[in-house]
């Protein structure tokens, strides 16, 4: 599936929005803090009303292709639960489940999934998290996550 | 020559030699894991220097050094992912090369061209090291600031399509950077009354953020691999008389690329992150066919690869002259050093001169050793990634992004910013707004602060602080050179150029 | 056999001796496990090398592994304030700090995410004490030649140091304040840049660490010291008391735990640092550190102090 979207103005209005977000929450900060910054928010501002006025005028709409919106989604929505998991239950218990369904999620495209197939994905998962997260803290030394399993 | 000789025959020890080469593959294996960089791995073997000789312990860290900065080269190409920052320049046509099955040969030009990078950082270390230390110090605030404006012109290139969408991701990169400590007025900002957001968003943060994570996404949405397997992977090979006629049939972009790569490594406080960058813009601009440029030109895979291994060797000379460590992995070997005793200064080549100039050749013969433990690393890379089904390459690559990105400060924070900037450059990429600019204008946001206010500081004697900017030769000479780089591509011809 | 025996006997036969003799005795209740040892800042710094000298001898003594890890940024504030709210108060997280980091950060920023007195402090066990340094050409011979130029010339000197609301900066300014000068001060990031700003001749003067001056031998001259005494490594420079301004100062480096850790815990991790820094000692203080062990009511009096003396800048 394709859309068509003026990438110019949606671009000038994403840097606008950030721009303003920032002008917002400058709080109350001495000249040596505040000039730099000042100048790239008007930098950013000014680069951001060209791009808007340039869409407006002279826009042509790109098109996009969008197909498998869905996917990326979930592909999103999987990473969210992987900080969350991480955080706040354990890395591995978080990185073996999460692995499982990006895997087959990923893999179902490609035709039916087997029994067989999810009994791999789970070994693979857990040799990859397992090891990763072995390599990781015995060898590379990261201090352990402050999460309450492993 | 008498302590050169002495030198060579000291790290000329089998012991000696088998420190560099474990040195060089570990930092190879190091550098290929986004997030992990050359500073992390310095700073881990840091406890195992103590209980070797000085000059072993700096032997090893110099090998790994080399490794590490070698080593950002294969996820570069391979998964369009910068391992270290100094290789960012390698994915522009390192990756599109392997996208058409010609991984193997990428590999081979980036090998070859580190290693040729390697060594000229080292005959420059050893022959011209003093008059290169006085060029360094002659880097202060001013000029630092207009270094960090060139280098914005670089944004000039590096935007895919319109030079406004361009703009608008340099100014987006600068603004990341300022969140944090500012670096001059020491006040937190924009921290939007959330402490952890103190320690700003670190480079490496956001380089795997805006990197590998639209690319994650990109192959959940299309639901394959992006990587091309070429016809008969059995037979694939090396390619490594063609990829040496292919380095070599462009003495001049060798050259220039080394050239760039050492003056940029002893500008203090550049860091060898643009090392590349500039080197690859250089080479694009002087090519009489810079449109084959980001298809897949290996060219642009020597200019990267070259200047960036030059910048190895290139920063120790500021560091052993002056004892100024022009990038952040520096700062450890120079720790090290004072450890054992050893004060950087022009004594250092002559009062303790096996030592120091043993150190030198030893990062000649680490990179001579990419040769061998390259090759069989990056094929070993190459097959790993290529015969993993894509359904298990996105987690796996994801699982050591997490890790990756959380060693780096140990910070759980990290990696949710991480995450969150990379479906943010996910989107904005569809925008047309590409991660390059992004990241440039993160990298030097902090240096043209700095150098902003800092000479505005030490203008106050003046009627117009700002003056300050202005006054010094060499910041004339950086300002010329902007002004002939701006007119240069605001040149009708050029532009019409730039279209076809 | 107590600890204080067991280092009283390390004294005769060797420290390390003493580490490996006092590791059976100690191995009761605690350390139950892996100590993990928090730097606040970047690899390579004094800190991180230090901590580094530690691990090996803390391992040897405590016979359980040590893992020092590096959590850099916002001048150590992101690691601080993880720390004191999220580490377990059992003694087996222990963290590196600074002052007057600890002191200026809460006082001075509304989301420091910390507080001074959110640490239990161990021991602060070495300094480096500041100094004011030229380059070796540079005209001012001695400080009175500096301060005499300053006080003709307002804002004209320009003196470089680490960061803003640091040590150095809050050195500078009390210098500034007691010999009635203005000079313009320059923060630079870290230490790191600081040679090449006074060699290439970026700054007028540098107030700096001890350890820097050291580190740069003969391309500087060490115009003053802020410690009470002069240092042995470098015997030829007067401090300031003797010149007549009363700045003391340096940059402290302890370690802490988190608040409502066990007193006994405490105490005999002060006492391995104590111990340890007799074998550091003969490394660093060559290079400019002087060795220290501060610990329960006179480490809180000397936060007390460093906020009477640089508070008001602060505000």
């Amino acid at each position: 599936m394709q859309i068509r979207i003026n990438t110019e103005l949606y671009g000038g209005l994403f840097g606008m929005a950030l721009a303003a977000i920032f002008w917002f929450n400058k709080g109350n900060m001495g000249f040596l803090s505040a000039v730099f910054p000042d100048a790239v928010l008007i930098i950013l501002a000014t680069v951001s009303g060209l791009l808007i006025l340039r869409g407006l005028i002279a826009g042509e709409p790109t098109l996009l292709d969008v197909s498998g919106a869905g996917h990326v989604i979930s592909g999103v929505a999987i990473m969210a639960l992987w900080w969350l998991g991480i955080r706040y239950v354990g890395f591995v218990t978080t990185s073996v489940p999460l692995f499982v369904a990006l895997a087959l999620m990923m893999k179902r495209r490609e035709g039916p999934l087997s029994w067989r197939d999810v009994i791999i994905t789970v070994i693979v998962a857990t040799v990859v998290a397992g090891g990763f997260f072995w390599v990781f803290t015995e060898v590379l030394g990261i201090r352990p996550f402050r999460a309450p399993l492993l | 020559m008498e302590i050169l000789i002495a030198a060579a025959a000291a790290v000329l020890q089998p012991h000696m030699l088998v420190i560099i080469l474990l040195g060089v593959t570990a930092g190879l294996f190091v550098g290929a894991l986004p997030g992990l960089t050359a500073t992390m791995a310095l700073a881990l073997m840091l406890p195992f220097t103590f209980s070797l000789e000085a000059l072993e312990g700096l032997v090893a860290l110099g090998a790994v050094y080399m490794g590490t900065i070698y080593g950002g080269a294969f996820t570069a190409i391979l998964i369009n992912t910068p391992g270290t920052p100094s290789s960012i320049a390698t994915t522009f046509d390192g990756h599109p090369m392997a996208k058409q099955g010609r991984a193997l040969e990428a590999i081979s030009v980036a090998t070859i061209a580190s290693v040729i990078g390697g060594v000229v950082g080292v005959a420059f270390l050893l022959i011209a090291a003093p008059p290169l230390a006085q060029l360094a110090l002659r880097f202060g605030p001013a000029e630092m600031f207009w270094v960090a404006i060139l280098g914005l012109t670089l944004i000039g290139s590096l935007a895919t399509g319109s030079l406004l969408k361009g703009l608008l991701g340099g100014a987006i990169g600068l603004l990341i950077g300022t969140i944090g400590i500012s670096p001059v007025g020491g006040e937190s900002r924009f921290t939007f009354g959330w402490p952890p957001l103190q320690g700003g968003i670190s480079l490496i943060v956001a380089l795997i953020g805006l990197f590998v994570i639209p690319e994650l996404l990109l192959m959940i949405r299309r639901g394959h691999a992006t990587l091309e397997t070429p016809a008969d992977l059995g037979r694939s090979r090396f390619q490594f008389g063609a990829a040496l006629r292919t380095v070599l049939a462009k003495p001049g972009n060798l050259i220039r690329s080394c050239a760039i790569g050492q003056v940029i490594a002893i500008i203090p406080g550049a860091g060898g992150s643009i090392t590349s960058l500039v080197a690859y813009n250089e080479a694009k601009r002087w090519s009489k066919s810079p449109e084959t440029f980001g298809k897949g030109n290996p060219e642009g895979v020597v200019a990267s690869e070259s200047s960036n291994n030059v910048m190895v060797a290139g920063s120790m000379v500021p560091l052993l002259t002056l004892g100024i460590p022009g990038a952040p992995p520096d700062a450890i070997i120079l720790g090290v050093m004072l450890l054992h005793g050893l004060r950087p200064g022009l004594d250092l080549f002559t009062q303790t001169g096996v030592l120091a100039n043993g150190f030198i050749i030893s990062m000649g013969l680490a990179a001579l050793m990419l040769i061998p433990v390259g090759l069989l690393g990056g094929r070993l890379i190459y097959k790993t990634i290529l015969r993993t089904p894509h359904y298990y390459l996105v987690p796996t690559i994801l699982i050591i992004t997490i890790l990756g990105t959380y060693a780096l400060r140990n910070n759980i924070i990290d990696v949710a910013l991480m995450l969150g900037l990379g479906v943010v450059g996910f989107v904005i990429r569809g925008l047309g707004l590409g991660a390059a600019p992004i990241v440039l204008g993160l990298i030097l946001g902090t240096i043209a602060e700095q150098g902003y206010v800092q000479s505005i500081l030490g203008g106050m004697a003046l009627d117009f602080p700002q003056m300050r900017l202005f006054v010094n030769p060499l910041s004339q000479v950086l300002i010329a050179i902007i002004v002939l780089v701006i007119g240069w591509a605001a040149w009708p011809q050029n532009l019409r150029r730039k279209k076809d | 056999m107590s600890l204080k025996s067991a280092s009283s006997k390390g004294l005769f036969v060797g420290v390390v001796a003493a580490f490996a003799a006092s590791a059976p005795v100690l191995a009761q209740d605690f350390p139950s496990r892996a100590i993990e040892y928090i730097i606040p800042f970047d690899p390579g710094g004094e800190s991180d090398i230090t901590a580094r000298l530690q691990e090996p001898l803390m391992q040897e003594a405590l016979g359980v592994n040590v893992n020092v890890r590096h959590q850099p940024g916002g001048g150590g504030a992101v690691a601080w304030s993880d720390f004191q709210s999220n580490a377990e108060p059992d003694g087996h997280e222990i963290i590196g700090i600074n002052t007057p980091h600890i002191v200026a950060q809460p006082i001075q920023r509304a989301d420091a995410g910390y507080t001074t007195d959110g640490f239990d402090i161990i021991t602060w066990f070495h300094l480096t004490p500041h100094v004011v340094v030229v380059r070796a050409d540079s005209p001012f011979e001695t400080l009175e030649d500096l301060i005499e130029f300053a006080g003709e010339n307002p804002q004209s000197l320009t003196m470089g140091g680490s960061g803003t609301f640091t040590g150095n900066h809050l050195e500078t300014l009390r210098l500034m304040e007691l010999a009635d000068i203005r000079v313009t001060y320059i923060p630079f990031t870290g230490t790191g840049p600081l040679p090449a700003a006074i060699l290439g001749g970026h700054v007028g003067a540098v107030m700096s660490n001890a350890t820097l001056a050291v580190e740069m031998g003969d391309n500087v001259r060490v115009l003053a010291v802020a410690s009470e005494e002069r240092l042995e490594t470098l015997p030829d420079v007067p401090t300031f008391l003797e010149l007549g301004y009363d700045v003391v100062g340096g940059t402290y480096r302890g370690v802490a735990v988190p608040n409502g850790t066990p007193a006994d815990r405490v105490e005999m991790l002060a006492d391995l640092f104590a111990q340890m820094n007799e074998t550091l000692g003969e490394r660093q203080i060559p290079m400019g550190y002087q060795m220290t062990d501060i610990r329960g009511q006179d480490a809180i009096d000397l936060m007390t102090r460093m906020r009477e003396q640089y508070g008001d800048f602060l505000n």
